[in-house]
């Protein structure tokens, strides 16, 4: 083994991450080489104060009581301490929650089934349009939720939604149930945008209406959990903007709205990765544009020149210069993006295998300026930022302005 | 023990003590997580409350074959950073140099020894902790998860849901990253 080889492991021999016949061919070296064994004494100083580098403060002694406040505030009532009687020995005296939680998930799921079905029925049957037939890409899932629906009346699983699921006809019950006046109704315009699919030919495929009944009822579970709220962006000047135009692997698997923005989440169909688009309207005197920083600013710590610190920064220059002169932070950047691609080119088993196994999360951010109206759109997700870069490149942006009448037809 | 996989079962069936149990046992290692990323107590305090919020509402993805800690772990590194992101804080960020004084003050191993050796080791855990905060957020998980959460290369694997290989190679890359701002750092300092 050479000098160079051990800058390669050296790392993972401090770590104790080498193999024994690398661990012996590393500890052979050493015993030979001077340098080598001053490279190991600064690698083992470095992880010392790298360990010393971030005490942890203590965490507040109130963090778990105000958690489960904000969750039992969040999501429902929380059951009296006195019934336990189901929970394990080793945490009774705590407390267990009456179901209000689940009743809650299940009357959340209810509507939005009801909901969900309702829309199907009447898309399927031709009654109403809310897709720009111009162009197929647009997806139908902005689910026009309008949240005037009082929170409790949802959680608490109290509302008269439930009892429209309740007696199962669905058509009667979703043209009474008072939902059906949230719908709003969604007709897309011509794109203003000329950004069209064709540009890019190898991702020009077209995403179907089809991925819009895909969207299940956990995507609108999500569309409604947590978010509700009285004042919106989506006020009815407001117009709402509509991803279209995107490869037809990606799959919509969900719409969420909140206060601030909503969003709609794909995946990938052939190796899992997601992505989220996030569109936040800003109001119009706002134009400045958002742009993340991606170099972190430079530090000014003072650092006397003293012993230790002499010894640890020639310690530090000497060491594996060849190593590094290649790796700038900008080139490490380019590094992890080149990584990125290169997983993205050559997937190894893992990375097909599921999503989890993919980097993690980037993210691309634009304005838009469509009609006078300011967007900012985020494209984030576990895909390769390339990837990320073309698909926000691709699609093709449609706003749309939010009717005031109700999707359902009065009776 | 009740085993994390049996009380993610129970809080999902909709025990709120199973689920609070869980907050016990892992709001210190979710929050030394979220505080090595972001490096600012009351954002990780909030983050955390914000994992935390999000480990209830997916709770229901939770695959119960596998084990609890990775996943809610990674739900810690991700929220983690994607708060980072949404607040664009990378530029302010550095570890809270008041509480750093007081656990430096605290250290027992400080309290005796040569002062001037002490005043010059704090110097460079400073100047180590202030380049790490530079980094780019992956390389920061990455030497937070090994080097101060001391986690294994398994357990960081499965946490970034990359191969064990990977981790290794992502340390390596962290590790020459690091000295390489460190020397940046002095160069712009005129030190060497």
């Amino acid at each position: 083994m050479d000098c160079q080889s051990l800058d390669r492991l050296i790392f993972s021999y401090c770590d104790n991450n080498l193999t024994p016949k690398k661990r012996l061919a590393v500890e052979e070296h050493l015993q030979k080489c001077f340098s080598c064994r001053h490279k190991l004494d600064l690698v083992i100083l470095e992880n010392e104060l790298i360990k010393e580098a971030a005490d942890i403060p203590q965490l507040s002694e109130s963090f778990t009581g105000d958690l489960m406040m904000l969750i039992e505030s969040r999501y429902g009532s929380i059951a009296p301490r006195d019934d336990n009687k189901d929970l394990p020995a080793s945490i009774q005296g705590k407390k267990k929650a009456n179901w209000g939680i689940m009743r809650s998930r299940i009357a959340i799921a209810a509507v939005f089934l009801l909901v969900f079905l309702g829309a199907s029925f009447y898309l399927e049957s031709g009654l109403i349009d809310i897709a720009d037939k111009t162009n197929p890409n647009t997806p139908l899932v902005p689910i026009t939720l309008k949240q005037d629906t009082p929170k409790e009346s949802i959680l608490s699983g109290q509302g008269k939604s439930n009892k429209s699921v309740i007696k199962s006809e669905l058509k009667e019950d979703v043209a009474k149930s008072p939902e059906h006046s949230n719908v709003q109704e969604i007709k897309t315009t011509q794109s203003q945008f000329d950004t069209s699919s064709e540009q890019n030919g190898q991702l020009s495929a077209h995403s179907t209406t089809t991925q819009t009944r895909l969207a299940d009822n956990r995507g609108l579970q999500e569309a409604n959990r947590g978010k509700l709220s009285t004042s919106s962006v989506y006020d009815e000047e407001t117009n709402m903007l509509l991803p279209s135009g995107l490869p037809e692997s990606y799959q919509l698997i969900g719409a969420s709205q909140g206060t601030e923005d909503y969003s709609f989440s794909y995946k990938k169909i052939d190796n899992g990765v997601e992505l989220k688009i996030t569109v936040t309207p800003k109001p119009k005197q706002d134009s400045s544009r958002d742009i993340p920083a991606l170099e972190p600013e430079k530090q000014d710590i003072d650092v006397p020149q003293s012993t230790s610190s002499k010894m640890f920064s020639e310690n530090l220059s000497n060491y594996s210069k060849t190593d590094m002169e290649d790796l700038s932070i900008d080139e490490m950047s380019k590094e992890k993006n080149s990584e990125a691609q290169q997983q993205f080119n050559n997937p190894s088993p893992a990375t097909t295998a599921s999503p989890a196994s993919t980097e993690m999360l980037n993210s691309i951010k634009e304005t838009l300026l469509i009609n006078k109206h300011e967007y900012q759109v985020t494209f984030s997700g576990n895909l390769p930022p390339e990837e990320l870069a073309t698909v926000a490149a691709v699609i093709d942006w449609q706003e749309s302005k939010l009717a005031t009448e109700p999707i359902f037809p009065q009776e | 023990m009740i085993s994390d996989e049996l009380l993610a079962e129970q809080a999902l069936l909709g025990n709120i003590a199973a689920f609070e149990e869980l907050v016990n046992r892992y709001k210190k290692s979710v929050f030394a997580i979220v505080y090595r990323i972001c490096g600012q107590y009351q954002d990780a305090e909030d983050i955390s409350q914000e994992v935390f919020l999000t480990l209830f509402e997916k709770l229901y993805q939770f695959d119960r074959e596998k084990k609890f800690s990775p996943w809610l772990h990674r739900i810690a590194v991700n929220t983690s950073i994607s708060a980072l992101r949404k607040k664009k804080n990378i530029i302010s960020l550095n570890f809270d140099e008041s509480f750093i004084s007081i656990a430096f003050n605290n250290r027992s191993h400080f309290d005796a020894g040569d002062p001037h050796l002490m005043l010059e080791r704090e110097e460079l855990r400073k100047e180590i902790g202030s380049a790490i905060m530079q980094l780019p957020e992956s390389y920061r998980t990455v030497i937070a998860l090994r080097y101060q959460m001391e986690f294994s290369n398994q357990e960081i694997a499965d946490i970034l849901g990359v191969s064990k290989d990977n981790v290794e190679v992502k340390v390596h890359r962290a590790r020459m990253a690091l000295r390489k701002r460190i020397l940046n750092n002095r160069k712009e300092r005129g030190i060497i």
